[in-house]
């Protein structure tokens, strides 16, 4: 029963890991995308249309 | 627009291709040479167990065709890619489509002789008798070849034009091939006598409409890789 | 289930700010839901007769495979949709959506795995489902690194609207080729005894586990678009510079 349990308790773990992972990743590159992005575009406003 | 000029240019297309590769012996013979090479490699891995490297010809012979096939696609390309040779043909009248179709009918008679020497050669390292089953092979072959070779030469538009073409091209394709390959493999086992209850019947049938489906696709996404 | 393939456009030039608090918000309850439909799943589900605890990992590896399909669904429509309107939007979202899917699909794979092994004694066995989830996520593998490869920005969304287009659509034919393999082949399958308490269980943690993929694509897809942008931005600085000499 034991070593059961350690399979569902490591599915769950995993899942969280991968969740909260990716989540924080994602924070971290919008950060850093932003920032490049302010330093690219200097007090001017964006003209062109993506 | 009328079926004739296109078919002119398809024909005309794959001639050019396949003189380049007669003028040019040594890509051909380098790559049955590494065909046969494969073959030999396979032998050894299976080990020397006369049944057990009967059983797995059949697979053999498909993943060696498929990882030696591979090579020729972004060649195909490439010749035309140096000295700006495809800017010129496509500048040329008519649909982009018959260029693709042109470079598959050319590499579906390059990978076809390829495999015309391999099948023979895996016969005797693999002690293989086909009896009544060589018609049946030779035709999981040419459907199944069909198919690869229309998948490959549609992904090596793509891959031939990028730097990291010589691992995107199977990247992109192999996986493509699954449904291909099995079928292929069970119905070139079957007919070599390995599996007589398989339904060859239906993964045939898988095959052609897997060959129907992908030309129809790529045929139709063709000016989509080309267009620019 | 159409509505989770939901393609609105998530503009990232608007309201940055507002925009920003609204999907921290969204975050929070995804993470809310996530937690409130496993913790229904793992109290309401009384041990299952053949499988035991063990059903419980179930409802994390189900869901996750529902929504990373959902994903690549999204990709397909969204790259015909580039195809046909040729717009920058289409091609950032299928992007997104193929990136996450991958992440789901792995993570299904992972979870398939750990559940696999008490039950069947083996990580990986040749199931139909197992196989086409392992060639649907190289099929993506692959998508994404050609989109890492090319550089240029029409050409990358034209050619990967293509290879998302094919590989989704052979998925069905790899399904089919491998379960008529494995019938030949005599390989294991999972069991399809599903009573009704477990398909709640399954059902709310589907739910929560769709608003996660969608939280993910909208997440990826602001920061597509930041980048699109940026790369614009520099494309844009690097041309006026050459200009003005």
């Amino acid at each position: 029963m034991a070593s059961e349990w350690s399979y569902v308790v490591g599915a769950y773990a995993l899942t969280w890991v991968v969740i909260l992972g990716y989540a924080l990743r994602l924070r971290y590159r919008l950060r850093r995308a932003a920032e490049e992005l302010a330093m690219a575009q200097p007090s001017s406003p964006p003209k062109r249309e993506a | 627009m009328t079926l004739a000029p296109d078919l002119r240019r398809v024909l005309t297309i794959a001639g050019k291709d396949l003189a380049i590769e007669r003028r040019a012996k040594a890509n051909f013979n380098a790559v049955v040479f590494l065909a046969a090479t494969m073959l030999l490699l396979f032998g050894f891995a299976l080990g020397p167990d006369a049944a057990a490297l009967r059983a797995a010809a059949a697979g053999v012979l498909w993943l060696t065709v498929l990882f030696s096939g591979s090579l020729a696609f972004n060649r195909s390309y490439q010749t035309e890619l140096e000295e700006g040779a495809l800017e010129t043909l496509l500048l040329y009248p008519g649909s982009r489509k018959s260029i693709f179709a042109g470079k598959l009918l050319a590499n579906l008679v390059f990978i076809l002789m390829v495999e015309a020497i391999l099948v023979p050669m895996a016969a005797v390292l693999y002690g293989l008798s086909f009896g009544d089953g060589l018609g049946g092979v030779a035709l999981a072959l040419v459907l199944g070849t069909i198919g690869f070779v229309t998948m490959g030469t549609f992904y090596a538009a793509m891959a031939s034009r990028l730097r990291a073409r010589e691992v995107l091209l199977p990247l992109l394709l192999f996986p493509m091939l699954v449904p291909l390959l099995v079928a292929a493999v069970e119905v070139t086992a079957a007919f070599m006598g390995q599996s007589p209850f398989a339904p060859t019947g239906r993964w045939l049938t898988l095959m052609a409409a897997y060959d129907v489906v992908f030309l129809l696709a790529t045929m139709g996404a063709y000016d989509f890789v080309i267009d620019d | 289930m159409t509505e989770a393939t939901d393609t609105r456009p998530v503009a990232t030039r608007g309201a940055p700010q507002a925009q920003s608090g609204r999907l921290a918000l969204w975050g929070v309850v995804v993470l809310l839901a996530l937690i409130a439909a496993q913790v229904y799943g793992l109290l309401e589900s009384p041990p299952d007769r053949d499988m035991g605890h063990l059903q419980k990992i179930m409802y994390v590896h189900v869901p996750s495979a529902w929504s990373a399909f959902v994903a690549f669904l999204v990709v397909f429509v969204a790259s015909i949709a580039y195809l046909w309107t040729g717009r920058a939007r289409h091609d950032l979202i299928a992007a997104s959506a193929a990136e996450v899917g991958a992440l789901l699909t792995a993570l299904t794979l992972a979870l398939g795995s750990i559940w696999g092994r008490p039950t069947w004694g083996v990580w990986w066995t040749w199931d139909p489902r197992l196989t086409s989830t392992a060639v649907l996520l190289v099929v993506f593998v692959g998508y994404l690194a050609l989109r890492a490869f090319t550089d240029d920005f029409e050409r990358r969304a034209r050619w990967s609207a293509v290879v998302g287009i094919l590989g989704f659509l052979n998925v069905p034919v790899v399904y089919l080729s491998v379960r008529w393999w494995r019938t030949i082949h005599q390989v294991q399958s999972a069991p399809s005894t599903v009573d009704t308490t477990f398909a709640w269980g399954l059902r709310v943690n589907a739910v929560a586990f769709l608003l996660l993929m969608i939280y993910f694509v909208r997440e990826r897809y602001r920061v597509a678009s930041m980048e699109h942008l940026l790369e614009a931005t520099i494309e844009e600085r690097e041309l006026r510079g050459s200009h003005g000499v």
